[in-house]
């Protein structure tokens, strides 16, 4: 029979690539896409605006990051010369871009570009790599953040994409005169230039990680794991790790930090990725399975040791929650989140709003679908559901979600949830590791 | 003037097999033996055997074109290459020796229906292909490397991202599917 198989389907079964489509699930301190560029405009901005000043017109971007960056990796990085000049310039519509630097290591690339738009309001848009064949290197996460107010990092991480000869880095950029809050207008009013930069790499020169062989296992808050292995890379460091499958809860968030015989600490990186997720086919759900952390890639650390400091857990048995308007209720919450309102509108829409304990305003999902009784899944970013957060506001108690069910019928709707807020554990559990210099 | 034409490597290799030159030989393994060697050593179970399905590959390749001249020469190959190592393992009476080949007739048996002599080639092919392109990528890459390349679980599982469960589960569900199609049709 399957030699009836016409030819496009083998040819098709025949490429080396890793072919699922379902990738892994990536973990975000910060928004992804156009929200997540403001925000990081207005951190950048609002985190020092008198440093501003002062060294705007510095024109070496090394010395510029070494300077400023809240990102120990990239200071790091420059600091022990592991970047490769690329000075490739490019103008579209008026808009010019000049790739200055780029930090490439298998785990993750980050692209140093400079705009002329220092006095506009700029947004990276559609940026994605490609091999010299003009194939796309699937990524796990990319990010664009403001380096400074004509500076920025592309940030891609890799996943399993392997690094090519020839990279291809493709990006839009939008520029406008004020920054608009909603996303459709911003786009609108700005103009954009379409910018594609070909970069040959140095292989030879773009650094191995040092694997640190883990094989231990640790209970965080009556939940077992083996970990597996810690992966150093210049750029981040990479701890995998497996859930014991009779665990009762699913791991939706790790919080630790590295240290070495120095006193060297690697924290979770400030923004950007900060692990990925393993997909539970049988449940169709995900569960956390690595943490990316700061690296240690430059201390030269003999011994490292891995301190666990919280975690995140949703019940298997408590993964839904019944919604119920007539009790204003939503069943099986997850540890520090609360219902703070339910409303009914006359068109049948229940609006929702659960607030969930965060130190610092990080906004995160809560839920991100509900269950019909059918078991049918609606996704609320493909309804008029949407969250919003009172981080912005400054509220240092936690965040809010809003969520909105369309058609709402009593005794029929099952919220899914995907995180709690932070379980800190008694005493941290500490793992020590010998990784040989 | 004249103009050079560039031909894709594959029509360059056929246009050498139907030149009779023995280049079209050393292009085929410059080309396919990796890929080759990989599904032959899936069938057969081990190096020696695949070696040898391979060589008869390109025999077979060598006196079938001309006068065939294959639109797609990979998957031309690939055909050739699994009959080649099917054939091998039958004809050694091996089969017990090669677990893969037995579960992957075993699955797939069960995706015939109990009257399934009365389909016709032309109507297996047909339903195939259908239920293959009604499949996501994913899945149906799944179903050819496992069905055609006798691709093991594990393998795949890391090439999908996948547990190896989850192929299993995905698998079953398309000869499921399959099945159903058989038998309506």
């Amino acid at each position: 029979m399957m030699n009836e198989i016409d030819d496009r389907f083998l040819e098709e079964s025949c490429g080396t690539e890793r072919f699922a489509g379902r990738r892994k699930r990536i973990w975000l301190r910060a928004l992804s896409g156009l929200a997540a560029v403001f925000a990081a405009v207005f951190l950048t901005i609002n985190l020092f605006p008198t440093v501003a000043y002062a060294v705007g017109d510095v024109p070496v971007l090394r010395e510029l990051i070494a300077a400023l960056t809240l990102d120990q990796n990239l200071r790091l990085c420059l600091t022990h010369d592991y970047a490769q000049y690329v000075g490739q310039s490019q103008t579209d519509h008026g808009l010019t871009a000049q790739v200055q630097y780029l930090i490439a290591d298998p785990s993750r690339v980050s692209v140093f570009v400079q705009t002329d738009a220092a006095d506009l309001d700029v947004c990276f848009t559609d940026f994605s790599l490609y091999d010299g064949a003009g194939q796309r290197i699937p990524v796990s996460s990319i990010g664009a953040e403001g380096v400074w107010n004509d500076e920025w990092e592309l940030r891609f991480d890799l996943g399993e994409a392997e690094l090519p000869e020839l990279l291809q880095i493709r990006f839009s950029l939008l520029a406008a005169a004020d920054l608009v809050n909603v996303e459709a207008q911003w786009e609108e009013n700005a103009v954009r230039g379409d910018f594609q930069f070909q970069i040959p790499l140095d292989l030879a020169h773009v650094a191995q990680p040092k694997t640190v062989r883990l094989d231990q296992r640790v209970e965080l808050a009556g939940q077992r794991f083996t970990l597996d292995r810690l992966e150093i890379h210049p750029t981040q460091s990479k701890l995998y790790f497996q859930a014991d499958p009779d665990n009762t809860a699913y791991l939706q968030g790790l919080a630790g930090y590295l240290e070495d015989e120095f006193g060297n600490r690697c924290e979770i990186k400030r923004s950007g990725a900060i692990g990925a997720s393993v997909y539970h086919e049988d449940v169709d759900y995900w569960e956390m399975d690595e943490l990316w952390l700061d690296s240690s890639y430059f201390f030269d650390s003999e011994e490292i040791t891995i301190y666990f400091t919280a975690v995140k857990l949703v019940e298997k048995a408590e993964r839904l929650g019944l919604v119920s308007y007539e009790r204003r209720t939503v069943e099986n919450l997850p540890h520090g989140v609360t219902l703070q309102d339910m409303v009914l509108d006359e068109n049948g829409s229940l609006e929702i709003w659960l607030h969930t304990e965060e130190q610092g305003g990080i906004l995160y999902d809560v839920t991100t679908r509900y269950f019909d009784a059918a078991d049918n899944p609606h996704f609320f970013d493909e309804t008029p559901g949407v969250m919003q957060s009172t981080a912005a506001g400054g509220d240092e108690t936690g965040f809010l979600n809003r969520i909105v069910i369309p058609n709402f019928e009593e005794k029929n709707c099952y919220l899914e949830f995907i995180t709690s807020s932070a379980i800190p554990l008694k005493e941290p559990v500490v793992i020590t590791a010998v990784c040989g210099g | 003037m004249s103009q050079t034409r560039e031909y894709p490597e594959e029509e360059k290799i056929v246009a050498l097999f139907w030149a009779r030159s023995e280049q079209a030989i050393m292009a085929c393994q410059r080309q396919y033996h990796g890929l080759l060697q990989h599904l032959a050593r899936n069938i057969t179970g081990n190096d020696q055997d695949a070696e040898e399905c391979v060589s008869d590959t390109y025999f077979k390749l060598w006196n079938s074109i001309p006068p065939q001249r294959p639109v797609s020469l990979k998957a031309y190959a690939l055909r050739i290459l699994r009959n080649c190592a099917i054939d091998r393992q039958r004809q050694m009476n091996r089969r017990s020796s090669c677990q893969s080949l037995d579960q992957l007739t075993q699955e797939l048996g069960d995706c015939i229906p109990a009257d399934g002599g009365t389909l016709t080639t032309l109507a297996l092919r047909d339903q195939l292909n259908r239920f293959l392109s009604e499949q996501s990528r994913e899945n149906r890459i799944l179903f050819v490397r496992r069905y055609f390349q006798g691709e093991p679980l594990d393998t795949l599982a890391r090439q999908a991202g996948l547990s190896e469960g989850a192929v299993k589960m995905r698998l079953t569900r398309m000869r499921e599917k399959l099945g159903k199609l058989l038998e309506e049709s």
